[in-house]
């Protein structure tokens, strides 16, 4: 569990954004994954079993935060993009800002797989695995994904 | 733009962040299942607690079917330990004329003599005495 945590930790980071929401999923993930590890079928492997949880529980938080905290202006992009931009915690320029609002404004499946090809570089097999989509699927929201990303840019 | 950006890992965290994390997590694990065994009752039940809530319930369950099931005592409600004069005091009191004509005509209440011994004659109406004298006493 030790040599996956850091995999686990920027998996969720990825999709709740900032350091301490990420320490918060990443604690109950892991208390998931303790308290769960006896039911552990060995269908998947254990990353891959793992990783889905982690996708679960951060998904969870979000639509939970988002519930809670709606930006005043209704303009979720640009509220982001300020939230970014005073993050001791994200060390990027306003290319890389802007491409993080890109990736969160994405549909759900799309934002998960761009973030799993894009910066894990998971095979599209294992990628199945971890969100129990085909791969043809997987391919197809992929390419949409980067589409929209693009789309994003040109019109900012 | 034709490609997206280069890709870069912009998430910092605090220094020595990854290092203390096993330690962190495992602490934070034995607190929540600890917490967990605290305010669950049923876990906390000892094999001993467990049988004599059993046996209490069981108890319980007893004593309610007995009452359930339990034979009235009509002892206390055999007329011939009551006086005349209680039986006609409380028909004075508490029966009206309907009620006294049933008991007469279903042969509980047999009445001796002149229809206006033990009642008062004012007490009953005209009709009531008439149906009265006609019974067959």
């Amino acid at each position: 569990m030790q040599k996956y945590q850091e995999r686990i930790y920027f998996l969720i980071r990825r999709i709740v954004l900032t350091h301490e929401d990420t320490e918060d999923v990443l604690q109950n993930t892991m208390l998931r994954i303790f308290n769960a590890i006896g039911g552990f079928r060995q269908d998947a492997s254990l990353f891959t079993w793992m990783y889905r949880i982690a996708v679960n529980e951060a998904l969870s938080f979000k639509r939970s935060k988002s519930k809670r905290h709606q930006p005043a202006s209704g303009d979720e992009a640009a509220y982001l993009l300020e939230s970014l931009k005073a993050d001791d915690y994200f060390d990027g320029d306003e290319i890389q800002r802007m491409l993080t609002v890109g990736i969160d404004s994405l549909p759900v499946k799309q934002k998960l797989v761009f973030q799993l090809r894009y910066f894990e570089e998971m095979p599209y097999r294992e990628m199945s695995e971890v969100l129990e989509t085909s791969e043809g699927a997987l391919k197809a929201s992929y390419h949409i994904a980067v589409q929209k990303l693009l789309e994003f840019f040109n019109k900012k | 733009m034709k490609e997206l950006p280069p890709k870069r890992n912009n998430f910092k965290v605090p220094e020595g962040y990854f290092a203390d994390l096993p330690d962190r997590t495992w602490a934070f694990i034995q607190e929540q299942n600890k917490q967990e065994t605290i305010t669950d009752p049923k876990r906390n039940k000892s094999r001993r607690g467990k049988i004599i809530s059993m046996i209490s319930l069981l108890a319980a369950a007893v004593i309610a079917l007995l009452f359930i099931f339990r034979t009235p005592d009509t002892s206390s409600l055999r007329l011939d330990k009551i006086s005349n004069d209680e039986i006609i005091s409380y028909l004075e009191q508490n029966a009206d004329n309907t009620e006294i004509i049933h008991l007469v005509n279903n042969g509980s209440l047999t009445i001796q003599g002149e229809i206006n011994t033990g009642f008062q004659i004012d007490s009953l109406d005209r009709e009531t005495i008439e149906l009265l004298n006609d019974a067959d006493l």
